[in-house]
């Protein structure tokens, strides 16, 4: 099994249709398929985005049920985000939760705990960006101070949620781009965080050479069975699977680890079929 | 054209020492910041005095053709946005910021002063990492820095909201470097500085190299901006630089020169 476990939902022309025909070109028999933020702009893609959000990706979701699985992509510092969240937790086509700390909030603030009780009840592992984005709000919302802020997204303030919250699996976006040490570090730490590998440049290239470049597993030993894969948009799917294969194995992953990373991991963290 | 990107002003007395030296280096131009008052400086006996705006622009005044004058604020202080719109009608064209005075850049309390800051032109240099200096202490009176402020990711928020703004992380935020090449990396307006001496300059391309080099972070080299950091010797500093730009893979020797120079006036909005 094949498993892109970070992808998102974009509102251009037939994006499901065309990721699931992308799909089996490259083998790939499931996305995790989560919104992208609203009113954003990927610059380097040509981007901007509106219809984006959680009912987009639930609608996708109920086209392709064996191909599409959702992930809930909330604010957990606002009004209502729990309500939200079992709202969509409900419909049952959905299968983790992303949060985008770069939207301004801490992970560890004490007042989202009642969010990750909730997160832990339906069994939903937590997606989190860390590390340094490249994604930007509109002109139109800068004006408004709307802004992104890195400075939000250090794997280390997973620690925290990580040890409150040992039966609720976290994965660390991007292994924490630039923060590898700590990405590393907490994942090392505690077995119920992972690591994904998703995205594209220094986001992902930067992985091997440095983890190599600091003495690999005689710096922090990596669990590849709690490592996964993700194309992230940034490349197709089967050119990106093509670069992680190299990563993994100049991270000394052997086969059967890096066909865990591939599928086997996904699937039994997000409970696939 | 010679460009020194990142000096520190020393008092009225340095100025004639500084103007030899930049002679002796073929600096054309120095971009003259002011000190903390109370800084404890290496090869200084005392702690520096009179090393403020006021003094900084009377000697940058009496050498225009030579110093370009950096003001330092403190966005704490009631007075700093009276302080941008004075020394940005006297013409100075960037201002210091030493987060180690404790604030984040990123505080959102700042905004309207960072507005003013973009809608002025100027330039903000900003002191993140480890600062080289302590600050003196008086009886009674404890003073120092907290580098914990300095995070070079404090300033990913301030370059996306302030596009125009152009910010310049002074020695590249040692020893927090992956932090400054990474935002160095996904703003447009976050420049660099290769400046300073021993471990500051020196860690730059071996962390660089050990790392990965291009191969983690890319680096733009016509975002890189190179200091004196007030060595005795800048000549020598300049070629240790340039040394240290190719070790990094910076291997166009054009490229480089614009490090020297070009770069840090575009930066300035200076004319080449």
């Amino acid at each position: 099994m094949v498993v892109d476990a970070h992808i998102h939902y974009f509102d251009t022309p037939e994006f499901a249709e065309k990721l699931v025909r992308e799909m089996d070109e490259a083998g790939v028999d499931w996305s995790m398929l989560m919104p992208t933020l609203e009113d954003s702009t990927w610059e380097y893609m040509h981007l901007t985005f509106k219809d984006v959000t959680n009912p987009f990706v639930l609608a996708a979701c109920r086209k392709f049920p064996d191909r599409l699985a959702g992930g809930i992509r909330l604010v957990p510092t606002e009004l209502g985000a729990v309500t939200e969240l079992r709202r969509f937790a409900d419909t049952g086509f959905f299968r983790f939760v992303k949060l985008f700390p770069p939207q301004g909030f801490w992970v560890d603030d004490e007042r989202i705990l009642p969010f990750y009780e909730v997160c832990a009840e339906y069994g939903l592992p937590v997606l989190v960006h860390m590390g340094q984005t490249n994604g930007e709000y509109t002109e139109e919302q800068k004006r408004r101070r709307m802004h992104l802020n890195s400075v939000f997204a250090n794997p280390m303030n997973i620690d925290y949620v990580a040890g409150m919250f040992p039966e609720l699996s976290f994965i660390i976006a991007h292994n924490g781009y630039p923060y590898y040490l700590e990405a590393w570090a907490v994942a090392f730490a505690r077995s119920n965080v992972s690591l994904d590998i998703s995205g594209s440049g220094p986001w992902t290239e930067g992985i091997p050479v440095v983890y190599n470049g600091l003495g690999g597993g005689a710096f922090i030993p990596m669990d590849f069975s709690r490592v996964l894969w993700g194309s992230d948009n940034c490349l197709p799917q089967k050119e990106s699977i093509a670069r992680a294969v190299i990563s993994l194995r100049q991270m000394g992953a052997g086969k059967k680890q890096r066909e865990g990373v591939f599928g086997e991991n996904a699937r039994r963290l997000f409970r696939l079929p | 054209m010679i460009i020194d990107g990142n000096c520190q002003f020393y008092g009225a007395d340095d100025v004639a020492p500084l103007l030899a030296r930049m002679d002796a280096a073929g600096i054309d131009r120095t971009l003259l910041s002011a000190s903390l008052e109370g800084a404890c400086v290496a090869g200084r006996s005392r702690p520096l005095h009179g090393v403020g705006n006021r003094e900084l622009a009377a000697a940058v005044s009496s050498h225009p053709d030579r110093l370009i004058g950096c003001f330092h604020v403190n966005p704490l202080d009631p007075g700093a946005r009276a302080c941008v719109d004075e020394y940005a009608d006297r013409g100075f064209p960037a201002v210091k910021l030493f987060p180690g005075e404790g604030y984040y850049p990123d505080d959102p309390r700042f905004y309207e002063l960072f507005d003013a800051i973009q809608d002025r032109g100027l330039a903000v240099i900003v002191s993140l990492g480890l600062p080289g200096f302590t600050l003196s202490s008086e009886p009674g009176k404890r003073r120092a820095l907290n580098s914990a402020y300095a995070y070079p990711m404090r300033i990913d928020a301030p370059s996306r909201l302030f596009p125009r703004l152009r910010f310049v992380v002074l020695h590249m935020g040692f020893p927090f470097l992956f932090e400054a090449w990474s935002v160095h990396h996904a703003n447009k307006n976050i420049y660099l500085d290769l400046s300073g001496s021993g471990t500051y300059a020196d860690a730059l391309p071996v962390g660089y190299a050990a790392v990965g080099g291009p191969a983690f972070i890319p680096l733009d080299f016509d975002k890189v901006v190179w200091g004196s950091d007030n060595v005795d010797d800048p000549a020598s500093a300049r070629a240790v630089a340039d040394a240290h730009l190719r070790m990094m893979g910076c291997v166009d020797e054009g490229r480089r020169q614009r490090v020297f120079g070009v770069t840090t006036a575009r930066m300035l909005g200076l004319p080449a």
